[in-house]
């Protein structure tokens, strides 16, 4: 063993020992003999071996604790990061506000479409028609909750607004031209014969622009696609009644709110509800004074509910009313439209085939198919042709019908007057094909496909139409129960071929169902409760 | 019988206190010894150093302390007195716990051994085999320094064992790490020396610290007036550099600074170094652009005993001779050097 380098037993005193050497690797000399050591570790190899030899391995080794570089807060990564995050924090902003203004939109455009809607489908949709009755109820019993809430607060309060439970509080507007415009979800001066009539009118009239700049049906409705089944979906059925004589404006309205695909924001809503409350309002008030409950209007003829469920009944849109006998149990509580017929051919050039096929989904959802005539319009490979147009005459009587196809390429006419009808039918790119000598009797319903030819629509092909036609009889009880009706109004429609009367529905709060073809006489549905 | 009953008498929980006649009879009988250490330090020592699981008495705590800091001046420099205060200081620095362990081991308690071997027969025996580079030897290594530790040499009569040495100043590891090093040093010099005849080196040169040539004396004596001017730190960077060719990382492992700073001192050293020495030279009588030509001479062409100037030693470093990270390092090819930029 070497004297020299035995620990602790230096032959050589001058050389530290080994806790000494290890102290001053460890830092934990004082700073005398740290100075001391290093000074003898400076011209001594064997203690600078012995202490690098010693050494941990590194990865032991605790690292210093380096002092963290200080950083200035103005530096360009700095600056770096603060334009990314303006940037982020901006793009997010505009962003947001988009997304809310998109949101709006939707929300007040979301009744446009349904106007279209009204004017290019062709065929009603039966289902929907019959589910439309839950949904006027759904929405009146949401317009009355929107009422109670403006109510709440502190908004002009309906004068004598019935609080009877199940019955809708909402004032019902008088619409005398909704039949011929389908417009009648936007009627233009009515908040100020409604504050002329005593009707509510909230001060603040605030209607969100996109309802006041809707166009209206009737003039100039902005186009829709070929409606899809997912547009239908949610909108056809109100478009659909909107269009029709048994319009609630009210129920319009608000399913319109409620069918909006984006949810309107609480306050837009609101004001929605208050143009629905506000549309409201008759021409002329009801012989009673009272706010409407429910209206509907056909031709001109107006039916109304006030707030005490009386009914009234108006031949001249509501300029003077009628009162209508009380032959039921319970309470009125709704009015509604059926049945319509086709109008003159005179009246074509004015209406739209929607307007006057929409009647009849309404209709189809109380009353069995009358004699009418379907089909599908495809082209010579079989694909069907949507949009396209399908002319329904009727020589004998001087009528004509014009409808539209829809997206399946089929059209469905309403009831139509048994006769020997022509069908024509064109669309763009396509020859215009002629099919006549179609008979249709008495409950009877045709099934006319028509293949068109590409060609130039000038070009017109005639066929035959005793090999086209199938036969689909169906029972039709509503008709005959119409053609027993004795009202002048019907028997002069009947005199000049046009069965454009509508049939009036009532609904009572113990479920009764009242139907009346003239809007006077009523007897309980066949199978009313 | 008294002292009979206060050195056995082993505090039975940290909590305990001392009586006021044991810590009188303590304070009597430790006079010579333990004067600088009252018995509240005592007892505070004691409990911090947890020796009673090390089966160390208060007494033979007393003594162990008594003894190291009257060693060590109680960290005050050689002359200086320690009041209170400070030998309460420097005995709360310490590393109380592994040296109530180291000083159990010293008197053999088997409580003592067993922790000490549960806690760092691995770390010495990693450290061994790290050391020599070779599993078998680290093995004999460590063994041999278990049997040294444990006291197996006698002197006068007496079991010595290295680890009274250890003062608890720096870890206990890093102690046996380092008297792990003093031995394989030594085990390596004696191995080295145990060459066979066949295979001694002819004699070398005469003595490396001939007479320079007569140019280059004047460059030898500004070298050495320069390099003897330098702290003991700038020297300890430039031997352990450029003569132990250790690493930075290693030279900033011994000092605990980053390596980065070492090369940085380098450099700035090896700057200033070789503007005092051109001064020197001047000084000596050169102008200034003789000075600039003899620091320009080739090192391969100067012969000037660096290390002699440098320091005492005369031996080359061991990490040069052998060991494991030697092996990596270039020999030494002379005494001659230059004071390169470290790279």
């Amino acid at each position: 063993m070497s004297e020299l380098l035995q620990s602790g037993h230096h032959a050589d005193p001058v050389h530290p020992d080994a806790d000494q050497l290890s102290a001053f690797a460890e830092q934990a000399l004082s700073a005398h003999e740290y100075q001391e050591t290093l000074a003898h570790l400076a011209q001594c190899s064997h203690c600078r071996g012995i202490v690098a030899l010693a050494l941990p391995p590194v990865d032991e080794t605790p690292q210093p604790l380096l002092a963290a570089p200080r950083r200035s807060w103005f530096s360009g990564w700095n600056l770096a990061w603060s334009g990314t995050a303006a940037a982020a924090l901006a793009s997010l902003a505009i962003v947001v506000v988009y997304l809310h203004q998109d949101r709006l939109r939707h929300s007040s455009l979301a009744m446009q479409p349904q106007i279209a809607v009204v004017q290019q489908q062709a065929e009603p949709d039966i289902a929907d028609a019959e589910r439309a009755p839950l949904r006027q109820d759904f929405a009146l019993r949401s317009a009355r909750g929107a009422l109670r809430q403006d109510q709440k607060a502190g908004r002009p309060e309906a004068p004598q607004a019935p609080a009877k439970p199940g019955v809708a509080g909402g004032p019902v507007a008088n619409l005398p031209q909704q039949g011929r415009n389908a417009s009648p979800l936007f009627p233009t001066a009515q908040p100020a014969s409604a504050a002329a009539n005593g009707g509510p009118m909230p001060a603040p009239r605030t209607y969100p622009d996109a309802i006041l700049n809707a166009p209206l049906a009737g003039t100039s409705a902005p186009a829709v696609p070929a409606a899809s089944a997912a547009q239908r979906s949610s909108t056809q059925t109100v478009a659909v009644q909107a269009s029709g004589q048994s319009i609630d404006s009210a129920n319009v309205a608000l399913n319109s709110v409620m069918a909006s695909p984006s949810p309107a924001p609480s306050d837009e809503k609101a004001k929605i509800l208050q143009y629905a409350y506000l549309s409201l309002q008759p021409a002329n008030p009801l012989p009673s004074g009272l706010p409407t409950l429910s209206m509907t209007a056909a031709n001109h003829h107006v039916l109304a509910l006030d707030a005490h469920n009386s009914l009234f009944f108006s031949e001249d849109d509501g300029q003077h009313w009628r009162p209508v006998p009380t032959q039921w149990s319970g309470h009125a509580v709704k009015v509604n439209v059926s049945v319509s017929r086709p109008r003159p051919v005179a009246d074509l050039p004015q209406l739209s085939s929607a307007a006057v096929i929409a009647p009849l989904a309404a209709g189809a959802a109380t009353a069995p198919p009358s004699p009418s005539i379907h089909g599908t319009v495809t082209d010579q490979t079989g694909a069907v042709i949507p949009n396209a147009t399908v002319l329904l005459s009727n020589k004998e009587t001087q009528t004509a019908l014009s409808l539209k196809t829809d997206s399946s390429g089929r059209y469905q006419s309403p009831s139509l007057v048994p006769g020997t009808y022509q069908l024509e039918a064109e669309a763009p790119g396509f020859q215009k094909r002629l099919l006549s000598g179609i008979a249709l009797a008495a409950n009877q319903s045709l099934q006319s496909n028509l293949t068109l030819d590409i060609g130039a629509a000038t070009q017109t092909v005639t066929v035959n139409s005793a090999q086209s036609q199938q036969k689909a009889p169906q029972t039709n009880a509503l008709s005959g129960m119409l053609d027993k009706s004795a009202s002048p109004a019907r028997k002069k429609a009947r005199a000049t071929g046009v069965s454009s009367l509508p049939v009036f529905e009532m609904l009572t709060d113990t479920g009764e169902r009242w139907i009346s073809p003239d809007g006077l006489t009523w007897k309980p549905a066949p199978n009313s409760p | 019988m008294q002292y009979r009953q206060v050195v056995d008498s082993t505090p039975q929980s940290e909590d305990v206190t001392l009586s006021l006649d044991a810590a009188s009879v303590l304070a009597t009988f430790t006079e010579p010894r333990t004067s600088a250490i009252s018995p509240e330090l005592l007892h505070e020592l004691w409990t911090l150093a947890d020796a009673k699981s090390c089966s160390l008495s208060v007494i033979e705590w007393g003594e162990a302390l008594s003894t190291l800091g009257a060693r060590l001046n109680y960290g005050r420099p050689p002359g200086a007195t320690a009041d209170p205060s400070h030998v309460a200081a420097f005995y709360r620095a310490l590393r109380l716990p592994e040296l109530a362990l180291a000083t159990a081991c010293v008197l053999g308690r088997e409580a003592a051994w067993e922790r000490f071997i549960a806690l760092y027969r691995t770390p010495l025996l990693q450290a061994a085999i790290a050391m020599t580079g070779s599993a078998t030897l680290g093995h004999d290594l460590a063994e041999s320094l278990y049997a040294e530790l444990y006291g197996l040499s006698e002197r006068e009569g007496q079991r010595r064992s290295p680890l009274a040495s250890y003062s608890g100043r720096g870890s206990l590891l890093g102690w046996l790490r380092t008297t792990l090093a003093q031995r394989h040093v030594d085990h390596h010099r004696r191995t080295y020396r145990e060459k066979p005849l066949d295979d001694v080196d002819p004699p070398s040169s005469p003595d490396p610290t001939i007479a320079s040539p007569a140019g280059n004396t004047v460059l030898t004596e500004a070298l050495a007036v320069t390099l003897r001017g330098r702290t003991p730190e700038e020297r300890f960077l430039l031997a352990a550099y450029y003569l132990d060719r250790q690493t930075l990382q290693q030279i900033g492992q011994i000092l605990r600074v980053h390596e980065a700073t070492i090369s940085r001192r380098l450099k700035s050293l090896g700057a200033d170094v070789r503007k005092q020495l051109l001064k020197n030279l001047q000084r000596a009588g050169l102008d200034k652009r003789a000075a600039q030509e003899a620091l320009g001479t080739d090192p391969r062409d100067l012969e000037i005993n660096l290390r002699a100037l440098l320091q005492t030693s005369q031996s080359p470093p061991f990490s040069v001779r052998a060991g494991p990270k030697a092996a990596a390092s270039p020999p030494e090819s002379a005494v001659t050097t230059s004071l390169s930029d470290p790279q």
